[in-house]
């Protein structure tokens, strides 16, 4: 199959994953956004007056981070299913394993966007006007589209050999969670514990973020270029290994 | 090992579309229950290689361009690995598939369905899986659907059709796939008689347009109408291939005299 044909697949495998989320529960796509919002308020009412007290507009600080953890965790988490999911596809055709790694991560994508075009005016709203910065925003986009990808071709690639691997992700998902400055500053953040969280690269993508919508400001030319340096690393090696293991998939999954 | 060597016809030779040379396939078996921690202590320390279990051995054979091979062979003995081989599901051990075009694998009608979705979405999602242009199921969709005797109901839940009915909307968006080889496994057994006989008729349009068959299947009559050769396999083996006749017909005594 071509690239074209690839493509028209990708496209058709999305197009039914998207239809099919939250399909059968009572609120349906409604989910995708509510599903935020209550995190959101749920995290509000908690950190408002602990950890958000010394933050400006928390709201917004808040939503944003909020929004674009989300992503990650749920399009991270969803990649561990892809090939058990489609277990029957895998085994008995020969239909492009890339493409079916990137039409889970693209769904959530969709997803994401969606979501970012329904919290934008309740940003407003939280005292957060954008300026000309927001223009960086397709750039923090792309670069966390390409983050869950390397993240997604590790996952779904180690899901197909353990099962383990769910739960795993499920505790290391959540540490990521406490160690991403969601709901409480980065400056809060004792020395000594700063690495950690430093080293954790939805900490840049969430930072990116509020830079753009938030603060007015852009990182600085060697941050992002060391980022996307090991943005592109980390999907180069997952993606090698997802190229030599999946000749094994159909036999596995 | 005995077999009759392969009758490549002339065509085949003019025009080989599939080669398959040598092939072999294992599989490691698993324990029962696989345990991650032993499998990563298996990696730091010398542990026995898991046993293997040798599905395919030595298979040699070529297709060309509108011919028929039927696959032949008591269960266990390695048709459907070798159609997965074939179709790049599964990769050989040792030896080459080499397929100088399209292989389409027709294992189950209908695969990648969507029950909860309308028959035309999941035409849309299905004619996309075994590779037809956005564009032209657009132009065909109406034909398709009128192949399968759904124009009625474009808007219909798939899992409202009944298994025949989803089979037929499948093996009509199949048949417009461009594909030069289509690898079948098993799966006229679904269906009523005017299915498969419409099945037979699209077959042979297809073989006269250029695009070769394999065809597993137990259904030794069927065999014998579609396929102009056959290959029987026996414990992973080659234990026969040549034309249809002769070869089924070893195949039906090997089976009575209780060698299968």
């Amino acid at each position: 199959m071509d690239a074209r044909g690839h493509l028209h697949v990708l496209r058709a495998l999305t197009r039914t994953e998207f239809r099919l989320r939250d399909q059968g529960t009572l609120l349906g796509f409604t989910w995708t956004l509510l599903h935020p919002l209550l995190l959101f308020l749920v995290l509000h009412t908690i950190f408002a007056r602990m950890t958000g007290s010394g933050i400006d507009r928390f709201g917004a600080y808040l939503l944003i981070g909020i929004a674009f953890w989300n992503f990650f965790s749920s399009a991270t988490a969803g990649a561990i299913q892809i090939f058990p999911r489609r277990a029957a596809l895998i085994r008995n055709s020969n239909v492009s394993r890339t493409v079916l790694v990137l039409s889970g991560v693209l769904t959530y994508f969709l997803s994401h966007l969606l979501e970012l075009s329904v919290l934008l005016p309740l940003l407003l709203l939280l005292g957060c006007v954008p300026g000309v910065h927001v223009l960086f925003l397709p750039v923090v986009l792309l670069l966390e589209l390409l983050l869950v990808l390397g993240v997604s071709f590790l996952l779904s690639t180690a899901a197909v050999y353990f099962r383990d691997v769910e739960r795993i992700w499920s505790i290391l998902s959540l540490a990521l969670f406490l160690m991403t400055p969601v709901f409480y500053a980065y400056r809060d953040i004792p020395g000594a514990q700063r690495v950690w969280v430093q080293a954790n690269p939805v900490t840049h993508i969430v930072a990116f973020a509020r830079g753009a919508l938030l603060h007015h400001e852009v990182p600085g030319l060697r941050h992002l270029a060391l980022f996307t340096a090991a943005v592109l690393a980390l999907l180069a090696v997952s993606w090698a290994l997802f190229r030599r293991q999946q000749g094994g998939f159909a036999e596995r999954v | 090992m005995e077999y009759p060597t392969p009758r490549v016809t002339s065509r085949a030779r003019d025009a080989p579309l599939l080669h398959v040379s040598d092939l072999s396939k294992h599989f490691r078996l698993r324990p029962a229950r696989a345990n991650l921690m032993r499998s990563i202590a298996a990696g730091f320390t010398r542990a026995p290689r898991r046993p293997e279990r040798v599905a395919l051995q030595g298979i040699d054979f070529a297709l060309a361009r509108g011919e028929a091979l039927g696959v032949l062979g008591a269960n266990g003995a390695g048709k459907t690995t070798l159609l997965k081989v074939i179709c790049g599901i599964y990769p050989p051990t040792t030896g080459s598939v080499r397929c100088q075009g399209i292989v389409l694998p027709l294992f189950q009608w209908g695969l990648g369905f969507q029950p909860e979705l309308d028959v035309m979405e999941n035409l849309m999602l299905y004619g996309a899986l075994v590779g037809i242009p956005r564009l032209a199921l657009r132009e065909q969709a109406d034909d398709i659907l009128d192949a399968a005797g759904l124009l009625r109901f474009p808007n219909t839940r798939v899992e409202h059709l009944s298994s025949g009915m989803q089979a037929r909307l499948a093996f009509s968006i199949a048949m417009r796939a461009r594909a030069d080889l289509l690898v079948l496994d098993e799966v006229f057994s679904v269906g009523d008689l005017a299915f498969q006989n419409a099945c037979g008729e699209r077959l042979r349009g297809r073989r006269e347009e250029g695009t070769a068959i394999l065809l597993a299947s137990h259904n030794l009559s069927l065999i014998e109408k579609e396929c102009d050769r056959v290959l029987y396999l026996r414990e992973g083996r080659m234990a026969a291939l040549g034309p249809s006749g002769p070869t089924i017909a070893r195949y039906r005594s090997d089976a009575g005299a209780g060698g299968e």
